[in-house]
C-alpha cells in the first residue's frame, strides 16, 4: 500500500470517525437550539412591541375621540338653543312680514353670540327659505341672498339627521364643504320659518383633533362617519370618500386602532407602519445574529475540546487494535478511563493476553509433538542397536 | 449481517417545534372598534348646569357601564325651556335608540310619546313623572317628602305660624307633588298657614329683590320650603341668622354641608346619582318587557337634620 493511499484512507476515516460524528451532532443541536431561541425571542419581542404600541394608539384616539364628541355635543346644543331663541324667532317673523333688513342685522348679532361659545363652531347661519336668505354670524358677508332652491332643500332635509353633523356644500361660499348641525326654528303658529346651521370646518377638525395624532413618521389618522365616509383627513381631497379597509394597507404592514364615539358615532381610525415601530428591534437583528454566531463559536470550541478529551481513549484503543491486527501481538491499550471505553480496552487487553497464552500453549504442544515425532523417528532408525 | 434499526428523526423534530410554539404562545389582539351592539338609551335631562343634574348623569354613566348599556345625553339650557327639550327629544328619536329616559320640563306635554311608539322606543320617566298611561317612573315619592319636611317644620314652629313655599316649575309633578305634600300636612295636622307660593325656581336662585319683597310682604314667616337645593342655599345665604327655618329636597354636597352647619334646617335626601343609576338598572332589567306593564320604582328620600346628616353621609360614602 503506498503512502498516498494510506493518507487518503486516513482522511476518509477522520470524517467518518465517531468523534467527527459527535462533533457534528452537537454542533447541529447547538445551532438549532440557538437559532430557535433567537427566533422566538425576536418574534415575541416584535409581537409585544406591536401590542403595546397599538394599545397606546388606542388610548390616544379614545381620548381625542371623547374630546371631539364633547365638542360636537356642545355645537349641537348651541345650534338647538339658537333655534329655540325667542328673539331670533321674533326677528325672523318680523322680517318675513316687513322685509326690513335691519332685522337681519339684529339676527346676525344674535348669531355671533352663539358662534363664539365653541372653538370648533366656525359660523352660525340662519336660513330663511321663504325669502331665500341666509344670515351669518360672520363679519362678511352678514347675509347672502338668492340662495338656490337646491341648497335650501339640502338644508331642510339635513335637519333630520339630528345628533350627527351633515357634510354640506357651504351655501354662502359655495367653494368649500362644511359639517353642519341643522335645527329647524319652529314658529309660534306651527311651520318652520327658518333653520339654524351650526357649521364646523373640516380643516378645523383636522388641526384640532388629527394633526396631533399624526406626529411621527408613518402615522395616518382619519375621522369616519357611520357609513365609513371620510369626514376629516390630512389630505382634504379624500373628504367624502368611502374608506374601505381592504384598500388600506394590510394588517401585515400596519398597526391599526379604531374608536367609535358615542354622541356623533364618528370613528377615529389611526394607522402606523409596522416598520417604523419595529425599527429599533430590526436594528437589534444584527446584534442578535452576532450573539448567535458568538454563542455558536464558543459552543463549537467547547464541543471540539470536550469531544477530544472524550475521544482520546477510543483513539488509543483503535490504534492498538490496528497494531495488533498488523501482527504486534505484544501491544496493549493504555487504560485511562473507567467508562465503557475503559472496560472495552481492559477486555481487549485481556483478550490479547488470553490469545498469547493460547499461542504459547499451542507452540508448546507443537514442540512436544515434534519432539515426540523426532523420538519416534530416532527409534525407528536405531531401535536394535541399543540391544 | 448486522441489521440496523432505522431511527426516525421526524417525530423528534416535530415535537421540539411544537414545544417551542406552545411556549411562544399566541399572537396579541389588535384593538377593534365597538360597534352598535349595545342596548342604547337616549337620556333627556332638564338641565346640565346644576350639581344635581351632573350627579344624575354621573349615576347614569355608571349604571350604563355596570349594566352593559350605551347612553346618549341631551340637555336643554334650563329647567323651564320645554321647547328646547321637546326638540331634543325629537332629535334623539331620530337616532338608533332602544329606550328613552325623560325628566320632563312639562309632565303634561307628551306629544313625543306617539313618535316614540311609532319607532318602538320604550319611554321611561325619571326624577319627574310623565303624566301618561303606561309610562313608568323612577324617583322619590315627592308628596311624601313634602309631608315629612312639613312635619319637621311643624315641630320647629310648634305647629303655628306661617310658612312660604318657593317651588320649581309647577308643570313638573316633582315640584307640584312636593308642594301638595306640604300643603296637605299643614292643613291636616297643624294650625300653620301658607303665606306665599312662588314657582319657577327649579335649581335656580331666587333674586335678593324677590326674597326681600316676599319677606316685607309677609314679615311673620317662620319658615320657607324651597323645592331645590340651589334655591334653598341662596335663600339661607340671604337670610343669615334671621331665625327663619329653611328646608329643601336635594342631596348635593353643599346642601348637606349647610344642614350640618345649621344654615339649612332639614332636607329630604334625593340623590341624583342614585336616581340616575337606578334608572339604568330599571331599563336593563326590563329591556325585554313592554313599558306598559312596568311598575314605578320609588326610591327612598330620608329627611336629614343636623342630628343625622353626618351619619347618613358616612353610610352613603361607604
Amino acid at each position: 500500500m503506498n503512502n498516498d493511499k494510506m493518507r487518503n484512507d486516513r482522511s476518509i476515516r477522520v470524517f467518518q470517525s465517531m468523534r467527527c460524528k459527535m462533533v457534528m451532532v452537537m454542533l447541529g443541536i447547538t445551532a438549532v437550539t440557538a437559532a430557535l431561541i433567537t427566533g422566538v425571542f425576536y418574534w415575541k419581542s416584535s409581537e409585544m412591541i406591536e401590542k403595546n404600541y397599538t394599545e397606546s394608539l388606542y388610548a390616544g384616539i379614545s381620548q381625542t375621540g371623547d374630546a371631539l364628541d364633547e365638542s360636537m355635543e356642545e355645537v349641537y346644543y348651541l345650534t338647538t338653543l339658537a333655534a329655540c331663541d325667542g328673539e331670533i324667532l321674533k326677528s325672523v317673523e318680523e322680517f318675513l312680514e316687513s322685509g326690513d333688513e335691519n332685522d337681519l342685522v339684529l339676527i346676525a348679532g344674535l348669531l355671533r353670540d352663539y358662534a363664539v361659545r365653541n372653538r370648533d363652531l366656525a359660523s352660525v347661519y340662519l336660513v330663511i327659505p321663504g325669502r331665500r336668505v341666509i344670515v351669518t354670524s360672520q363679519e362678511y358677508p352678514v347675509c347672502q341672498k338668492e340662495i338656490s332652491k337646491e341648497r335650501l332643500w339640502e338644508i331642510g332635509t339635513a335637519g333630520e339627521k339630528a345628533l350627527t353633523p351633515v357634510m354640506l356644500k357651504d351655501p354662502v361660499r359655495e367653494t368649500a364643504d362644511i359639517l353642519s348641525y341643522v335645527s329647524p326654528v319652529e314658529g309660534e303658529g306651527g311651520g318652520t320659518p327658518a333653520y339654524v346651521m351650526g357649521n364646523i370646518k373640516e380643516r378645523s377638525l383636522y388641526y384640532n383633533y388629527l394633526d396631533g395624532l399624526e406626529s411621527g413618521r408613518g402615522i395616518t389618522a382619519v375621522i369616519l362617519d357611520r357609513n365609513g365616509r371620510i369626514v376629516s383627513s390630512r389630505n382634504p381631497a379624500r373628504v367624502g370618500e368611502v374608506s374601505d379597509k381592504s384598500e388600506e394597507n394590510s394588517a401585515d404592514e400596519m398597526l391599526q386602532a379604531e374608536y367609535l364615539t358615542n354622541f356623533t358615532e364618528y370613528s377615529l381610525r389611526i394607522e402606523k407602519e409596522k416598520s417604523e415601530v419595529l425599527t429599533d428591534l430590526r436594528q437589534m437583528r444584527l446584534h442578535l445574529l452576532g450573539i448567535l454566531a458568538a454563542v455558536f463559536a464558543l459552543g463549537a470550541i467547547l464541543i471540539v475540546v470536550l469531544t477530544g478529551a472524550m475521544y482520546a481513549p477510543l483513539r488509543k484503543l483503535t490504534e492498538t487494535m490496528a497494531k495488533v491486527s498488523g501482527g504486534e501481538l505484544g501491544q496493549r491499550v493504555e487504560i485511562t478511563t473507567r467508562d465503557e471505553i475503559g472496560i472495552l480496552s481492559g477486555e481487549f487487553n485481556d483478550m490479547l493476553n488470553h490469545i498469547e497464552k493460547l499461542i504459547e500453549k499451542l507452540i508448546q504442544e507443537e514442540m512436544l509433538k515434534k519432539d515426540a515425532e523426532l523420538e519416534a523417528l530416532q527409534y525407528q532408525i536405531t531401535p536394535h542397536r541399543d540391544y | 449481517m448486522i441489521r440496523r434499526n432505522k431511527v426516525s428523526k421526524g417525530p423528534g423534530i416535530f415535537f421540539i417545534l411544537l414545544s417551542v410554539c406552545m411556549a411562544a404562545g399566541c399572537a396579541g389582539d389588535v384593538h377593534k372598534e365597538e360597534g352598535k351592539e349595545r342596548y342604547t338609551v337616549g337620556v333627556v335631562t332638564k338641565s346640565k348646569s346644576s350639581e344635581y343634574w351632573m350627579s344624575v348623569c354621573s349615576g347614569m354613566e355608571k349604571g350604563a357601564e355596570d349594566f352593559g348599556l350605551s347612553v346618549k345625553f341631551v340637555s336643554p339650557d334650563s329647567e323651564s325651556n320645554d321647547k328646547m327639550q321637546k326638540k331634543m327629544i325629537h332629535d334623539l328619536l331620530q337616532q338608533d335608540i332602544d329606550a328613552l329616559a325623560v325628566s320632563p320640563v312639562s309632565s303634561y306635554d307628551t306629544e313625543y310619546l306617539k313618535e316614540a311608539e311609532e319607532k318602538h322606543v320604550k319611554v321611561i320617566g325619571y326624577d319627574t313623572k310623565i303624566l301618561a298611561e303606561g309610562i313608568p317612573y323612577i324617583g322619590i315619592d315627592n308628596e311624601k317628602a313634602g309631608r315629612e319636611l312639613a312635619a319637621v317644620m311643624a315641630e320647629k314652629l310648634g305647629g303655628r305660624g306661617s310658612v312660604g313655599i318657593v317651588a320649581g316649575d309647577l308643570r313638573q309633578t316633582a315640584h307640584y307633588e312636593r308642594m301638595e305634600g306640604i300643603k296637605k300636612y299643614i292643613k291636616e295636622y297643624t294650625d300653620m298657614e301658607i303665606a306665599f307660593i312662588e314657582s319657577g325656581y327649579g335649581n335656580l336662585l331666587i333674586s335678593e329683590t324677590e326674597i326681600s319683597r316676599l319677606l316685607s310682604e309677609h314679615p311673620d314667616v317662620g319658615g320657607i320650603f324651597a323645592s331645590s337645593g340651589v334655591t334653598a342655599l341662596g335663600i339661607s345665604q340671604y337670610l343669615g341668622d334671621s331665625g327663619i327655618y329653611v328646608m329643601t329636597v336635594d342631596a348635593q354636597q353643599d346642601a348637606l354641608d349647610a344642614v350640618e352647619r345649621g344654615d339649612l334646617t332639614a332636607l329630604a335626601a334625593q340623590s341624583g346619582f342614585e336616581i340616575g343609576y337606578e334608572t339604568m338598572r330599571f331599563i336593563a332589567e326590563n329591556r325585554d318587557k313592554d313599558s306598559g306593564v312596568l311598575e314605578d320604582r320609588i326610591l327612598d328620600a330620608e329627611v336629614l337634620t343636623g342630628e343625622n346628616v353626618s351619619k347618613w353621609s358616612e353610610q352613603t360614602d361607604e
